[in-house]
């Protein structure tokens, strides 16, 4: 899911809060942004999965990012948005705080993952962006996923 | 490799495939029939385009396969051999390899199968059959016996003329042909004469052991025809488009159940409004619209059961020399249209219960002539839709299955006690030859070839969420019926609600619904169970099984009992609420590990909300752990 192609390093993301971090998707991969509407619960599943949504007849999962991050829940309010985001040919919702703009982040900007000892969610990170004194988290979103569609 | 090559690519296969199910049958009905212009000549021509093609691609294999064989029917065709049992056998095995050669190129694996002895059997037959047909006196005998001449009736009276001539005089085929060549331009015509003669001479070909009849409706001899004109009109379309405006058509009639609310809101509030009436108006003529519209989505997927059906005569002639038994399949209602899924899962199911049919169900000829029964059995495929469903019927003029015997050998394999088996009604025992474990041909023959037994048709039937029901009777036969439901789209279900949250059952499985009080569950050994007729069933909380967090013990007194019957096992689900039927249109869930879910799908009721649909038969299987453990 890279963006970027050769001789060109802006690359393209779309930002979100998260228990008042900054984070960041691929623009590429996203394909609509969403308010929260009714989520159905789906029975014995993962406890990060929030459910399922009816989004134009297409029945798609939605998984609560805060929980599959384990940080605390936290009441849905008007600026929850669920970012929809087509991965691996599936279409799947994100639950999110809210959602701020889309970045034009040089590559060049973009630090490798710090080294987080102990900790399991380094894994889905994809890079640190330092932008204008912001840190921005952009996650690797195949690896999010794609560990679900596994499990 | 580029796209457009592999679209290019993926239609030859497409294409390939699609004739390659249309001469299979073909073959069959021209060994019946004898030497049949039209026949070898449509055979002869989706050989030569498969040939064509593939070498346009490349695929060399494919080529060299198609070659061959396209050789022998060029022969056969200008009349320079006769057709023969090992001709036959060697071009329905090249089938078969090009069939394999297909999947290769379809999965890319890049295998590359030996094809050069399937060649030089196919040269060396064709040779021999060559060398046959030059001496000629010698060979007319020989030819007598694997071409049966008369039933060339089944073409124009004149040529009936030449052919009764010649009959007595074999090696003088060129007459034949050369008269067929001159009538061939009216070959749909001729075709009307076909059901008649046919029957006549009915008794004429078993001496090729297997005699396959199509229904007298279908005239069989203009498929070529027939498909030659309606491949102009038709258009392919990927799956997935259809698929996509299926999914929009659903949408539509959502927004339409919505509108018709709002509507009649404003209809109650603007009631002295001109504008009002014309608002209903409108509104009411989108439901119809939009009514017929789903309507006319769901037929693009249906397609007429006959293309699962192509594969079964030569089924039943290998079936029938293998066994050595003598046996005529007669397919009626073929025409009859299905849904595209049920198209998918229908042919291994009716695959196992013929084999079923021939191999149990019909008796040695030696014990058919005993009985004073025509030597031939029967085996009848009959199609007809009824209401809404369409029912497959598959039946024997056997030995009928013998109750007693299922009994014993079920006890014997201890799938059930003495106790059971002295309870069992005769439904419940020939039920019994579903069961796992159940079927003794364990030995993956030549014919079964993947080794399962009767199970897995109850189970594709029952994923289709339709059922199988077995009438038999000693010494006339048994029937096996199998119900399924028009479209898999659409289902009738229960809606119910637990813990405040609404899930559909599929109808079909459930035996009844009941209201019992708190004090008729009993508990066996953890299990709750309740006692219904006598008969003692394993009860389940709805709420226990989906983890839904409610608490299945301290609620109101009286409980709603779902009773769900799938083939030997029964079982009860108790749930809060039954809300009522309703037609739900499944939806696919992608991207969730339904595996212990308990859930088939989801649905998207009239106000917009997921509701999930329950996998009844996935329940049943781990009640059956949860029973045992």
């Amino acid at each position: 899911m890279e963006s970027a192609t050769v001789g060109e390093d802006i690359l393209q993301f779309v930002t979100f809060n998260l228990n008042n971090e900054e984070y960041a998707v691929d623009i590429l991969s996203v394909q609509e942004i969403n308010r929260i509407t009714e989520i159905t619960k789906v029975p014995n599943s993962e406890h990060y999965v929030e459910g399922v949504v009816n989004l134009r007849g297409k029945v798609i999962p939605i998984i609560n990012l805060r929980k599959k991050f384990g940080f605390e829940e936290k009441d849905r309010d008007d600026s929850s948005r669920i970012i929809i985001m087509e991965i691996q040919n599936i279409t799947n919702g994100l639950v999110v705080d809210s959602v701020s703009e889309v970045l034009r982040i040089p590559a060049s900007i973009i630090e490798p993952t710090p080294p987080m000892s102990a900790d399991q969610n380094s894994q889905f990170i994809r890079g640190i962006a330092k932008l204008d004194g912001r840190l921005i988290i952009l996650l690797d979103i195949d690896k999010l996923i794609g560990k679900e569609v596994e499990a | 490799m580029n796209d457009e090559m592999e679209e290019i690519i993926a239609e030859f296969i497409t294409e390939a495939e699609e004739s390659l199910d249309r001469i299979e049958p073909l073959f069959v009905e021209l060994e019946q029939k004898g030497e049949d212009k039209d026949l070898i000549n449509d055979i002869f021509r989706s050989m030569h385009t498969i040939k064509g093609a593939a070498g346009f691609l490349g695929y060399q294999l494919v080529v060299d396969v198609a070659h061959s064989s396209e050789n022998i029917m060029k022969k056969l065709r200008e009349g320079e051999i006769a057709l023969s049992k090992e001709l036959m056998d060697v071009i329905l095995k090249s089938i078969d390899m090009l069939r394999v050669l297909l999947e290769h190129i379809r999965e890319k694996d890049g295998i590359e199968e030996d094809v050069s002895p399937l060649v030089s059997e196919l040269e060396s037959v064709l040779s021999d059959a060559v060398n046959g047909q030059g001496a000629a006196a010698d060979g007319a005998e020989a030819d007598n016996q694997t071409e049966p001449g008369p039933q060339e009736k089944t073409v124009s009276a004149e040529s009936i003329q030449v052919q009764n001539v010649t009959e007595d005089a074999c090696p003088a085929p060129e007459a034949v042909i050369s008269s067929e060549q001159e009538s061939h331009p009216e070959a749909s015509e001729r075709s009307k004469v076909v059901p008649e003669p046919e029957t006549a001479t009915a008794e004429e070909p078993q001496q090729n052991g297997t005699a396959v009849k199509n229904a007298p409706a279908v005239p069989p001899k203009d498929h070529g025809q027939k498909l030659k004109e309606k491949s102009a009109q038709n258009l392919r379309v990927d799956v997935e488009r259809i698929d996509k405006v299926m999914d929009l058509a659903g949408e539509v009639v959502l927004v339409r159940n919505r509108l018709l609310n709002l509507c009649n809101y404003f209809d109650q509030k603007y009631n002295d409004d001109p504008q009002s009436e014309s608002l209903t108006e409108t509104v009411s003529f989108l439901d119809r619209v939009t009514s017929d519209m789903q309507l006319a989505v769901m037929r693009i997927r249906m397609q007429p059961i006959k293309k699962v059906l192509g594969k079964f005569p030569r089924f039943v002639r290998d079936m029938s020399a293998t066994l050595n038994k003598d046996v005529e399949l007669v397919i009626t209602g073929e025409g009859t249209e299905v849904d595209k899924t049920v198209i998918e899962h229908i042919g291994d199911p009716l695959t196992h219960i013929l084999r079923n049919s021939i191999d149990h169900g019909l008796e040695p000829t030696e014990d058919r002539i005993a009985k004073g029964k025509p030597s031939k059995g029967t085996v009848k495929v009959d199609i007809y839709q009824k209401g809404n469903q369409v029912v497959i019927e598959v039946s024997d003029d056997g030995k009928g299955m013998d109750i007693n015997k299922l009994k014993k050998k079920a006890i014997d394999k201890g799938l059930i006690t003495r106790d059971e088996a002295a309870k069992m009604t005769d439904e419940a025992a020939t039920d019994l030859i579903f069961m796992a474990g159940f079927s003794t041909k364990e030995e993956a023959t030549e014919l079964s070839g993947r080794g399962v037994g009767m199970d897995v048709v109850k189970n594709n039937i029952s994923m289709l969420n339709g059922y199988v029901e077995i009438s038999t009777e000693k010494d006339a036969g048994s029937t096996f019926r199998i119900c399924i439901p028009l479209t898999l789209a659409i289902i009738q279900a229960l809606m119910v609600e637990v813990s405040g949250e609404k899930y559909a059952i599929p109808l079909s499985p459930i035996e009844e619904t009941l209201q019992v009080s708190r004090d008729e569950i009993d508990n066996v050994s953890g299990q709750n169970v309740i006692v219904i007729r006598d008969r003692v069933c394993p009860l389940f909380e709805l709420n226990d099984l989906l983890h839904t967090g409610g608490n299945g013990s301290d609620r109101a007194d009286n409980k709603y009992i779902i009773v769900i019957s799938m083939g030997d096992k029964k079982y009860c689900i108790a749930v809060d609420k039954l809300l009522g039927q309703e037609e739900v249109v499944i939806k696919t869930l992608d991207g969730i590990d339904t595996s212990t879910s308990f859930v088939l799908g989801a649905t998207i009721t009239g106000d917009g909300k997921v509701v999930f649909i329950l996998d009844v038969t996935g329940i049943s299987r781990n009640l059956v752990e949860i029973t045992k453990s």
